[in-house]
């Protein structure tokens, strides 16, 4: 057992570790009080094309595969603010802060 | 080093290391596993593969640590180690010198460094398995030659 225990140490910590730092996976509204805002992204950072212009609902061109980034949402009320267009709150960041993707078609 | 004990534990160690680096970056990888294959198809060395390499590798990071956790395939761990290390260092010193804009496809804690910080990391990992390796090596080498001389009662 003594050699084999630094090795499970390695992977309890790897899980560990795994478990805080990976990004939190949200594919839809947590409940029916928030939406889904969807914002341009540019194909290669992710970052919003124009971050008080969101949508309801994502760009045609988009799918679920693709190799460029497409369109990323975001969840109203809590991210996004409104005041007659969506916009992306002040601290939240796009490029990790996403509920959803779609890539370009 | 002729201290056996002390290699022994040297290499314990660097094996922990490795297998926290292997499952953490397999992890990671498989989680994201749809960025990761986006952010590889943009490579120019990998491209049209990188749906393939986008599983295989993860894959072959879990292996690995599989390899290393047990004392029977510890050697071909850290073989693989190596290997696997070595390939790294030369894909980012590829990315480095010949493109210009470089996309990160590292997972977790690791997507916060820069290209050249983590040059500078895989060249260290690319050491420690050939210096876990070199000791490996010694202390077969000792018990061998401690076995030969030992005098039958």
């Amino acid at each position: 057992m003594k050699k084999y225990l630094m090795g499970i140490i390695a992977i309890v910590l790897a899980v560990g570790f795994s478990a805080f730092t990976l990004p939190k996976a949200k594919p839809s509204p947590k409940n029916s009080s928030t939406t889904l805002i969807w914002f341009e992204v540019d194909g290669d950072t992710g970052e919003a094309l124009d971050p008080d212009n969101g949508m309801t609902s994502p760009p045609l061109d988009c799918g679920v595969s693709g190799s460029d980034y497409c369109a990323r949402a975001l969840e109203y009320p809590g991210e996004v603010t409104y005041d007659g267009q969506y916009h992306i709150g002040s601290g939240v960041d796009i490029t990790t802060d996403y509920d959803d993707q779609l890539f370009k078609n | 080093m002729k201290n056996p004990v002390l290699n022994g534990w040297l290499i314990e160690i660097i094996s922990a290391l490795f297998i926290l680096l292997f499952v953490y970056t397999g992890i990671s990888k498989l989680s994201e596993q749809n960025n990761f294959r986006v952010v590889l198809s943009q490579s120019p060395l990998i491209g049209s593969k990188a749906n393939l390499i986008s599983w295989l590798l993860p894959i072959t990071e879990l292996l690995t640590a599989l390899l290393l956790f047990f004392p029977m395939t510890k050697k071909w761990g850290l073989m693989i180690s190596l290997a696997l290390m070595c390939i790294f260092t030369g894909y980012i010193s590829y990315m480095i010198i010949a493109t210009s804009h470089l996309p990160c496809s590292c997972g977790g804690v690791l997507k916060q460094m820069t290209w050249s910080q983590h040059l500078k990391f895989n060249i260290l990992f690319t050491a420690l398995a050939g210096l876990s390796l070199w000791f490996y090596q010694k202390n077969k080498r000792f018990i061998a030659i401690n076995r030969q001389s030992r005098i039958p009662a």
